[in-house]
């Protein structure tokens, strides 16, 4: 009777972490995506930052006196691919507007090659504005183990905008 | 397995011990999770706040006649916390000095002021008060106000 009991009990630890090791295993892997993503959130911030101060320092001076620093929208897009270095450059939808029109690359790394000028000719003057706006899908890290187009939605848009004057 | 040194009476407790061990460890990892989440809006919202004072300040210094102009530095400043949930694409003004409220959750102040340098500089200041996150008791409030000054000699 006793070796029966005893026997009965055999497992138990196991079945129980066997249990709470799929809750417990879920928790962990959500705290490193979720972490992950606050990173690409806020290397998104900077990006977009580092991205329009880098076009307001290349705008009208630039294409004055024989210079020939002035920048295109294959630049800009190079630019911030190389900042956004946590992001992935093929689910970053970049969007570069002057007083001519919004140019998107959707994703960014498609314009990498692209040879229009940027900020336009038209616009490109001390003063002017340029805006430099991205968006960017982060994975959803508690619905992580959803399947994709899933309700509750297995991912989430995030985005950052900076609007900047050209200043040389 | 049964260890005849174990008390029978103290062998029948074991079971459901990891019920125990995994109710004390949740919190902790709930803590952990919300902590990173709400980093991670923190220092989204330091970097927008750090952009708007600097952009801010950049217009501000332009000219002698915008050194003061914290009408139009405010609308640099919010165009740099637009994908904040608590500013959107609606909100175009700004808090009045630097008082932040839920509805007006972005202020911006520019003054001129003397320069290290002993030349005539502005001094913009934005206040940005965070969206309400998850808050942990003790450790992490649910929201923060972050205050960025930036101050630029005169151009012109």
């Amino acid at each position: 009777m006793r070796l029966r009991r005893a026997n009965g009990r055999r497992g138990n630890a196991l079945i129980e972490f066997t249990l709470l090791g799929i809750p417990l295993t879920f928790m962990t892997i959500s705290i490193v995506a979720i972490s992950i993503d606050m990173w690409e959130f806020h290397n998104l911030a900077f990006a977009t930052e580092a991205t329009a101060r880098y076009v307001t320092l290349h705008g009208a001076t630039c294409t004055a006196n024989s210079n020939s620093c002035t920048i295109t929208v294959g630049n800009v897009a190079t630019f911030f691919v190389g900042a956004g270095m946590a992001l992935s450059s093929g689910s970053v939808i970049l969007k570069m507007t002057d007083g001519s029109g919004t140019t998107t690359c959707n994703p960014a790394s498609s314009c990498t090659g692209t040879s229009t000028q940027f900020p336009n000719a038209s616009y490109n003057a001390v003063g002017n504005d340029v805006t430099i706006s991205a968006t960017y899908i982060l994975k959803n890290p508690v619905a992580i183990f959803w399947p994709p187009n899933s309700d509750p939605p297995n991912d989430f848009t995030v985005g950052a905008k900076s609007r900047q004057r050209i200043l040389f | 397995m049964t260890d005849s040194r174990i008390p029978r009476r103290h062998v029948g407790r074991r079971s459901g011990s990891n019920v125990i061990e995994f109710s004390l460890l949740i919190p902790w990892y709930i803590f952990l999770f919300v902590g990173a989440y709400d980093y991670g809006f923190f220092a989204y919202s330091l970097i927008a706040s750090q952009t708007a004072a600097s952009v801010g300040a950049t217009y501000c210094s332009s000219s002698s006649s915008t050194l003061t102009d914290a009408t139009t530095a405010c609308s640099y400043a919010l165009d740099q916390f637009r994908y904040l949930p608590n500013v959107g694409s609606g909100l175009s003004t700004c808090g009045t000095g630097t008082t932040v409220t839920t509805s007006a959750p972005v202020a911006v102040t520019a003054s001129s002021v003397t320069g290290p340098d002993g030349n005539t500089a502005t001094a913009v200041t934005v206040v940005y008060l965070t969206p309400q996150l998850i808050p942990i008791p003790g450790i992490l409030p649910g929201t923060l106000t972050i205050n960025r000054t930036v101050k630029m000699r005169q151009r012109s």
